[in-house]
């Protein structure tokens, strides 16, 4: 089957799913992944790359129940799908096969 | 409670973002917020916008199609369904097509005047920056008087010592200046302006030879116009170097009369000009031959400037008042500067505060305009509501199968805007058609020129009115609920028939106010041609002195006095229906610290001025030879003797323009200027031994057969004025035209009346139609049952009846309060008569019954049999 590709921040943005499993939304992935990255990152653009994996199959949602907090909005968590495990797994094969692929360097 | 993220923002996400988004966005920024708000408060909400803003794209943007007007499937529908209900609905269409269609071309007319008159004067380049000179001269009885005159002077005053400006000029115009000018054997008359050599930098009529910085330098130069040029020389350019003479041999004190060589030549001016001239001549040739002008104390000219940016204006005013007082110790008045191009519009002052002018008259056809709009969406509205339950089964049908209540409102919509475009078309024509009546009404020379402006005010004005019209009974009609409606079951609300009702009343008050404005209007103006003004002014016939007549006064008058049909003959300085003459006149016991001044009228005549005039004399006696010389013998008027303070005037010294003379006479008062302003004083003088005559001549003519006097008249002329045609008019012409943007006011009025009330009756026709129509069956079982039709008329015309006369009770009261206020505008007006009010609502009630009254006849002479066999 032909998985569609990922862009690199699409990427960062699955992987924290996959690492937050059942628990990851937008405002979890944003503080994640800042703390990680160590730089800001715009709510704005994970939203954007949510939905793109969303329509790729990649991820699911689902949305939380009422709170207090939130302004009584509900959350919406995202949990990766086998579609979206599969890609971070090639991905990661593919980059670790090209990395071995690097002869033995030395920087003086 | 934790702080709110700002409301605004929220709101504009809501509005913009996707559904199946919004409530997880909305989540998480409402979270950042609140995480971010105890650290930064003072920035978070501005954060926030930021935030919101950054979802502001496509994949986050909701789909703002509807589908109501897109749709061309939809509007084909539309359209269809328009055209069957115009097919269907003859006379609705018919009513409306013509209510619509006359507004509109109404409205057009009135913008392409209102445009016009906009334009006047605003063509000057520098027009923001172009300013004239008025003063506020001080009455007595601290009254003001505004005028534009000035100090002849005063331009080169200006420049030398104001750096403030670009440029000053002075001139003088005026109609009264009017000359003969001859070239290459050929003479024209021509309206000359006397101006400066800064003239044309501060004008803007453009030069076609010559250069505007150099064309008046000369003192022997004149500019003319293009067609002047062609006329004597063939063509403009052929024109420059020529010498042409100028002629203007009248008046006393003053013989324009001189050669000069042409030193460029204008294009025509623009009827957009409020100043009309052929030729321009040298302001310093005006100076040498007319007396006093290069006095300060003196204020015979015009005085216009160009600003440089950003000039304080009422320093500049206070600078100007300070340097005329320098000039002219006993100067009391307060100079201000205006800007040249408003004039036009707002030039009515009332005591030194500007009150108006021309604007009143462009605000009151644009309301005009909207009324007329406003009666002709009315009828649209009625009568589609009137006629909804036609309609019901349709749109029951079509919410039935799905069709949204958007989908329908639109649906009406493009019925109302298909028929105002038919109604474009009509008014263009109907519009293309008047132009020429109306152009002769206005007095003005509009055409249709296809501009931008025109095709998007005339396409606005339309899409307007279609909206205006469709908007209530769109949304009326859609609400219908389908269930009643397929059941056949609606409830007609009251309040809806109280709507179409109101309607009706409102397009009534219109009209019967209309009614009353034409006939209070035409009362005041017929009351202002037919007032006694205390001189006769009919059968007085009037020349100007011009050419070598000026110099065989005597003869021509000897000449003109044996005709028979001449009661007498008389000379003046000044023309007594817009007297232009006027002198300050320190009071008679001016003495010591009394330099108390008045402002005196000054007619200087000859002795038989009061006897074609018809002016009474109350004490006294009139100018005669059998005195001798009386060139130190004056008259005064009523006015003049009371402002003046003299108890016993016959006799008393006086000293006029620093000579001592003798008060023979008083005359009463009578009536000079117009109705507007209150009777001045006045001073009656002959002209001085040697420089007998003045500018006009006026001829007292037995009633009947002008013509032929008149004829007998030019002979005796043509001796005189070899080659001159004889231009004469009538006095009470002239003071007919005093009164010109009045009865073009008062004309134009009536026809707007007529419209309003006109379409006001189509729609009350239509409605009453209707009304018959759905009544059919209740009629014919009251006639069968013994109802007579007079019964039946008034049983069917009761409703219309009741809706008038409510219109009758609102307008009244509304048109006495606005009719009261114009004639409060004349010094000498007409008391509101109480028949005038009779007469309107008599007018009103029997046109209605008229329109009513043939359907409803109708309707009560059917034979009821065929109204009820037809289930």
């Amino acid at each position: 089957m032909q998985i569609p590709s990922l862009g690199g921040f699409e990427e960062l943005v699955l992987l924290t799913v996959a690492a937050q499993h059942n628990k990851a939304y937008g405002v979890s992935i944003k503080e994640s992944l800042e703390k990680e990255l160590n730089k800001t990152v715009s709510i704005s653009a994970i939203h954007v790359a949510l939905k793109r994996m969303n329509e790729k199959g990649f991820v699911q949602s689902r949305f939380g129940g009422i709170t207090q907090d939130r302004g009584g909005r509900r959350k919406k968590f995202y949990v990766i799908t086998s579609l979206g495990k599969a890609a971070i797994d090639r991905q990661f094969e593919i980059r670790t096969r090209i990395y071995r692929q690097i002869p033995k360097l030395s920087f003086i | 409670m934790p702080a709110q993220p700002p409301k605004k923002a929220l709101q504009f996400l809501r509005w913009f973002c996707r559904e199946d988004f919004l409530e997880e966005i909305e989540g998480d920024l409402i979270e950042l917020f609140a995480i971010q708000f105890p650290e930064a408060s003072r920035q978070a909400s501005w954060t926030f916008f930021w935030w919101v803003l950054r979802y502001f794209r496509p994949e986050f943007i909701k789909s703002f199609q509807s589908g109501t007007l897109m749709n061309t499937a939809l509007v084909k529908h539309n359209l269809l369904i328009s055209y069957r209900g115009f097919t269907r609905n003859k006379t609705a269409f018919l009513i409306n097509l013509i209510g619509l269609s006359t507004s509109l071309a109404t409205a057009f007319f009135i913008v392409l005047w209102v445009q016009s008159e906009w334009k006047m004067d605003r063509f000057h380049e520098k027009d923001e920056r172009l300013y004239q000179v008025m003063q506020n001269y001080q009455l007595p009885e601290d009254k003001i008087k505004v005028t534009s005159w000035t100090p002849g002077p005063l331009s080169q005053g200006l420049r030398d010592e104001f750096p403030e400006l670009e440029y000053a000029t002075s001139f003088k115009t005026g109609n009264f200046f009017d000359g003969i000018l001859s070239a290459s054997e050929q003479a024209f008359k021509a309206t000359p302006v006397y101006a400066d050599q800064d003239f044309l930098q501060v004008f803007s009529f453009p030069l076609i030879t010559g250069d505007k910085s150099q064309v008046l330098t000369e003192p022997g130069s004149a500019v003319i116009s293009q067609s002047l040029a062609k006329k004597l020389f063939g063509t403009a350019f052929k024109a420059v170097g020529q010498t042409v003479e100028w002629n203007k041999s009248e008046g006393a004190s003053a013989r324009y009369k001189g050669s000069f060589i042409i030193s460029g030549v204008i294009e025509d001016i623009s009827p957009h000009s409020s100043m009309q001239f052929d030729i321009l001549l040298p302001y310093q040739f005006f100076m040498d031959h007319t007396w006093g002008v290069e006095r300060w104390n003196n204020h015979p000219v015009s005085t216009a400037m160009i600003l440089r940016q950003g000039v304080d204006l009422s320093l500049l005013d206070q600078k100007i008042t300070q340097l005329v007082q320098a000039k002219d110790g006993a100067y009391n008045g307060v100079y201000f500067l205006k800007q040249f191009s408003s004039q036009y519009l707002y030039g009515t002052y009332e005591n030194g505060v500007l009150v108006g002018g021309r604007i009143d008259y462009l605000w009151l056809f644009v309301c005009i305009a909207c009324l007329i709009l406003i009666i002709a969406s009315i009828n649209f509205m009625n009568l589609s509501t009137a006629k909804a339950s036609i309609r019901l089964k349709e749109i029951g049908v079509k919410k039935t199968l799905g069709v949204s209540r958007g989908e329908l409102i639109g649906q009406f919509i493009t019925e109302s805007l298909l028929l105002s475009f038919l109604a474009l078309l009509v008014a263009f024509v109907l519009v293309a058609v008047l132009l020429q009546p109306f152009n002769a009404i206005t007095g003005k020379q509009l055409s249709l020129n296809f501009s931008l402006i025109h095709v998007m005010l005339f396409t606005g004005i339309t899409v307007l009115t279609g909206l205006l019209s469709s908007t209530y009974p769109a949304f009326y009609l859609s609400a219908f609920k389908p269930i009643q409606v397929l059941k056949g079951k609606i409830e007609r609300s009251v309040g809806e028939l109280w709507i179409r009702q109101g309607l009706v009343v409102f397009q009534f008050v219109i009209s019967i106010f209309l009614i009353v404005a034409v006939l209070v209007i035409s009362q005041q103006m017929s009351y202002i041609h037919n007032k006694n003004l205390g001189y006769d002014r009919h059968h007085i016939l009037s020349l100007r002195t011009i050419g070598p007549l000026f110099e065989k006064m005597e003869p021509f008058f000897e000449e003109i006095r044996k005709l028979p049909e001449v009661q007498s003959i008389a000379n003046s300085n000044t023309n007594l229906v817009a007297c232009e003459n006027f002198t300050w006149q320190p009071l008679p016991h001016a003495e010591g610290e009394h330099t108390e001044h008045i402002l005196l009228n000054v007619f200087i005549v000859t002795p038989e001025f009061l006897q074609t005039y018809g002016i009474q004399i109350k004490e006294g006696r009139n100018f005669s030879k059998d005195f001798g010389t009386e060139t130190s013998k004056v008259i005064l008027n009523e006015t003049a003797v009371k402002e003046m303070g003299l108890n016993n005037p016959i006799g008393s010294m006086i000293t006029f323009w620093d000579v001592p003379v003798e008060v023979i006479g008083v005359v009463k008062d009578f009536r000079y200027h117009s109705m507007y302003k209150r009777v001045e004083p006045c001073i009656f003088r002959l002209f001085n031994e040697g420089d007998n005559f003045g500018r006009f001549i006026w001829i007292k003519l037995e009633a009947g057969q002008q013509v032929k006097e008149i004829d007998k008249i030019a002979d005796v002329y043509q001796q005189f004025n070899p080659g001159l045609a004889m231009e004469y008019g009538f006095v009470d012409e002239e003071y007919q035209q005093l009164y010109e943007s009045e009865n073009r006011v008062a004309a134009l009025s009536k026809y707007f009346a007529v419209i309003a009330i006109l379409i006001s009756c189509l729609g009350l026709f239509g409605l009453a139609a209707f009304t018959a129509e759905k009544r059919t069956k209740e009629i014919g079982i009251r006639k069968i049952l013994g109802a007579s039709e007079w019964r039946i008329v008034t049983l069917l015309s009761k409703d219309f009846t009741v809706m008038v006369l409510m219109a009758i009770l609102i307008a009244m009261p509304l048109s006495f309060v606005i009719g009261h206020r114009w004639l409060e505008s004349f010094a000498d007006k007409i008391q509101l008569q109480s028949w005038v009010y009779v007469l309107a609502a008599a007018i009103a009630l029997l046109i209605a019954w008229l329109t009513v009254g043939v359907q409803t006849f109708r309707a009560a002479r059917a034979n009821p049999v065929n109204s009820l066999r037809a289930e």
